[in-house]
């Protein structure tokens, strides 16, 4: 059953979406038009530098009124400007909701608002975008997607997904780039509970794609009763774990799920990719503004 | 109470512990990632901890055993004096029980390791004469081997270590009297068990009763057997060729069987007599031997047989000393001025070979005594050495011996030979050193392993004979008796007289220990049946409460902890 009221941009924060769009660093712009420079210098509309002329340059691109002025011939060189291949890993694995309720979508509700968003920015600047739903495996995948008449059919498609299964971001990376699909921006949104977290991240490394790593956290993930001894059960794998009640746990447990998060921080810092950390406690405008920070939107066309 | 009792208890106490603990309540999560990985760094603490915890254990046993090593006094309770466990070394404990049982000497070892185990925990133990302070388990393992761990000191008057309590383990064989501090609490366990045994006492050669006739051996034997009745004894005497006689004999208990043997129908060498008895416990008297020197090989002489004569002038005895001051008031000194049949003709220096010759001529003297008074060298021995004086003019006497001084009692004399005519050494306390004799010198008199007196009766021609009282007489009671005089006279005669048939003799296996025979002479009571039947019956320490207790407080303490602190491993 679709769930539109996740989606219900106000009118100003479409707006402020439309400011905004999304960079990457070394990926090279494809062959569609779009608003993403490109890597090299081509025959586009923005003068980016001179070269000298050598045998077989075009010579439409001379710059006469140069050579008038140094008496050398000199090539004008213009940005290329190309579109971005945008690739959404969306995490709905079960520990993404493990406790029906209001409460207990609060982490995938929030993922599907910033995948909706970075699919909205994405659109709205002419980039392909790939959704791909993943738990246990992937999900129908939809796209990719171009133009900004693709956002209600992806808000659409969002709206209808659900959780339920384990975590596999590695068999996901496998799916979803088995066939070879062009370089571009890698956006995995995901709590990251996972223990293929890691060799998932590993596996898009060689892909020499951009990525964006996005975690989203919820508090309540961290508070349990531990008055006495309790038994864990996995909400994904149903595993159960004793653990004996013990003062300061449950801030030991916090302790570590920040070493948890600064470790896939380091991983991802080290290979040049953005990590953000977005607690479903805080609202789109801060972590676009920590997406700004990190280098992954940008302000202005 | 049994000793499954209260470990069941326990058991049951530990079982209880875990049925009681609360059921674990379930709790669905999102995911146990983050737990596993916060249980890992737990256990990487708890690994940490479990090192330093088996790192400060190592360093308790570490010290603990550096600790017991040293022997620290603190480690004592009760005031640190241990319990002294002194075992008599005399031959006879060496006996077998009835029915071919243990030898006594075990009999008290298995006595010793029931008063070992019963002892408060932490008792330290001496053994003999040893003052090392051992604990209950290096004393139980000395006890283990008592025929080894146990025999090594044949002390006859051992001095035992300060103690606050003495157990005397003896048979009541013989007079063993160790020297303990007096007031010190003192018990007496006694191993006796009467049994049955023969043995051969005297095996000697004598002089023959006319010159006409040849050398003979007088042989005893004593039989004792606490049945009564006839003992049969089986009688072999054999000579290195064959056995020349062979006589089963019927004896009473408590008689004894003398026999004469002519020595002229035996080959050369040596003679040996063996007995055999049935149920007989004690092997070490049913054999001896002598060796007749003057018909020891083709080669060898036949002397004239002389009577020693008789003297009725004072022996002359020229007294040769390391100090000529230290002789005057010595034992000796006054021994010989207490004896009428000696005089003292002068006291002089003594000097060694390389010194210069005295200026004084030497007086005329029938013996020379060499006295050393103070020993060159600690521990020295103090001894009188007598020579002829011709000794002392060819610019030598016996020389001083050096050796470890042990203290004991004579147990063992060569009765027949005439230089111990009248005078009885049985039982006489010495501090004597351990000596090697030469092949032309043989024991006159000896104190378990150590030479008291010795001989030397060289072949003519070759030296002259000498004779070493060997141990010291300032701290023995023979300088006080008649003895002392009587064996200056034998040696004043011996010394200056053709050697004569009975020196030819040497009796070196012939020495017998009357004593050592008579296994059942004990005034001490008898080892009760009933003890003897727990012999092999093991003894275990109970358990005590206290020892149950603190093992409960631990066990509790650890399932308190792991329980409330969540460190179960």
């Amino acid at each position: 059953m679709a769930d539109h009221s996740v989606f219900a941009f106000e009118p100003a924060f479409l707006a402020r979406l439309e400011r905004l769009r999304l960079l990457t660093r070394r990926v090279p712009a494809g062959g569609f038009k779009g608003e993403h420079r490109a890597s090299h210098l081509g025959s586009g509309l923005e003068f980016a530098d001179y070269r000298p002329y050598v045998e077989g340059d075009d010579v439409r691109h001379l710059d006469w009124r140069a050579y008038l002025r140094f008496d050398r011939l000199l090539l004008r060189m213009f940005e290329e400007h190309g579109d971005l291949a945008v690739y959404i890993l969306l995490d709905c694995s079960h520990s993404m909701a493990p406790t029906p309720g209001a409460f207990g979508r609060r982490k995938f509700d929030a993922a599907r608002r910033i995948a909706a968003a970075l699919t909205y920015i994405a659109l709205a600047t002419l980039d392909r975008v790939t959704l791909a739903p993943y738990s246990g495996h992937v999900h129908q995948v939809l796209g990719p997607l171009h133009g900004s008449r693709q956002v209600w059919r992806a808000l659409d498609y969002l709206a209808n997904l659900d959780t339920g299964g384990e975590t596999h971001l590695d068999r996901t990376v496998r799916e979803v780039f088995a066939a070879g699909r062009r370089r571009g921006l890698v956006i995995v949104i995901s709590d990251l509970l996972s223990d293929t977290t890691e060799g998932g991240l590993d596996l898009l490394l060689p892909l020499r794609h951009d990525v964006a790593v996005i975690q989203v956290t919820d508090h309540r993930d961290l508070e349990a009763p531990l008055d006495r001894d309790t038994t864990l059960v996995d909400s994904e794998t149903g595993d159960s774990l004793r653990i004996h009640g013990a003062p300061n746990l449950l801030h030991r447990l916090e302790r570590e799920a920040e070493a948890h998060r600064e470790e896939i921080r380091t991983r991802c810092t080290a290979r040049g990719w953005s990590f953000i950390h977005a607690p479903v406690e805080a609202s789109f405008e801060e972590l676009a503004l920590g997406a700004l920070r990190r280098g992954l939107l940008s302000r202005g066309r | 109470m049994p000793f499954w009792l209260p470990l069941g208890i326990t058991a049951l106490l530990v079982l209880a512990i875990y049925l009681i603990r609360p059921t674990a309540q379930a709790l669905p999560v999102a995911s146990t990632v983050l737990w596993r990985r916060l249980l890992a760094a737990r256990k990487r603490r708890r690994d940490r901890l479990r090192w330093l915890l088996s790192l400060l254990l190592a360093t308790t046993v570490a010290g603990s055993l550096s600790v017991a090593a040293s022997r620290a006094p603190w480690l004592q309770p009760g005031g640190g004096d241990p319990i002294a466990l002194a075992f008599d070394p005399s031959p006879t404990m060496q006996a077998g029980l009835p029915a071919g049982g243990p030898s006594r000497i075990e009999l008290a070892a298995a006595e010793a390791r029931r008063i070992v185990l019963e002892a408060d925990a932490g008792s330290r133990f001496t053994v003999n004469a040893d003052p090392t302070a051992l604990t209950s388990t290096e004393v139980l393992a000395v006890l283990s081997d008592p025929l080894t761990g146990l025999s090594n000191g044949p002390d006859t008057e051992p001095a035992i270590p300060t103690a606050r309590r003495v157990h005397v383990f003896t048979d009541g064989n013989g007079p063993y009297a160790p020297i303990i501090d007096p007031g010190t609490e003192t018990h007496t366990v006694s191993v006796l068990v009467p049994a049955r045994n023969a043995g051969i006492v005297r095996f000697a050669t004598r002089p023959p009763a006319t010159s006409a006739a040849g050398p003979e051996a007088l042989l005893e034997i004593v039989v004792t057997d606490p049945a009564g009745g006839p003992v049969p004894v089986e009688l072999t005497v054999a000579d290195s060729e064959t056995i020349r006689i062979r006589r089963q004999l019927e004896l009473e208990p408590r008689d004894r069987f003398t026999a004469l043997i002519d020595l002229d129908s035996f080959a050369p060498g040596p003679v040996t007599a063996r007995i055999a008895t049935p149920g007989d416990v004690f092997s070490l008297d049913n054999r001896a031997g002598l060796i007749d020197a003057g018909r020891a090989g083709p080669a060898s002489t036949r002397l004239a047989v002389r009577h020693a004569r008789t003297r009725t002038e004072p022996g002359r005895v020229l007294v040769m000393a390391r100090s000529p001051g230290s002789f005057a008031g010595s034992a000796a000194a006054l021994a010989l001025e207490a004896d009428a049949s000696v005089d003292v003709v002068a006291v002089r220096a003594a000097t060694g070979a390389d010194d210069p010759p005295p200026e004084d001529p030497l007086p005329v003297a029938d013996i020379a005594a060499f006295h050393r008074a103070a020993p060159a060298i600690p521990p020295a021995m103090p001894a009188l050495y007598l020579d002829p004086p011709q000794a002392v003019a060819a610019g030598g006497l016996s020389p001083a011996a050096e050796a470890p001084l042990s203290q004991r009692r004579i147990d063992r004399t060569d009765a027949s030979h005439p230089l111990l005519t009248g005078v009885s050494l049985l039982d006489l306390p010495v501090v004597v050193a351990a000596r090697e004799l030469d092949s032309q010198c043989s024991a006159l008199a000896s104190a378990g392993d150590r030479i008291a007196i010795a001989v030397c009766d060289p072949a003519p021609g070759s030296g002259s004979r000498s004779l070493t009282v060997a141990f010291d007489l300032d701290h023995s009671s023979l300088a006080q008796r008649p003895d002392l005089a009587a064996l200056f006279q034998n040696a004043a005669s011996w010394l200056t007289e053709t050697p004569a048939i009975t020196g030819d003799l040497t009796a070196d296996t012939g020495l017998q220990d009357e004593r050592a025979t008579r296994i059942n002479d004990s005034s001490l009571e008898p080892v009760p049946a009933d003890r003897l039947a727990e012999l092999d019956r093991p003894s275990r320490r109970p358990w005590s409460w206290r020892t149950l207790a603190l093992a409960g407080l631990l066990l509790a303490s650890f399932e308190a902890i792991t329980f409330f602190r969540g460190l179960t491993l």
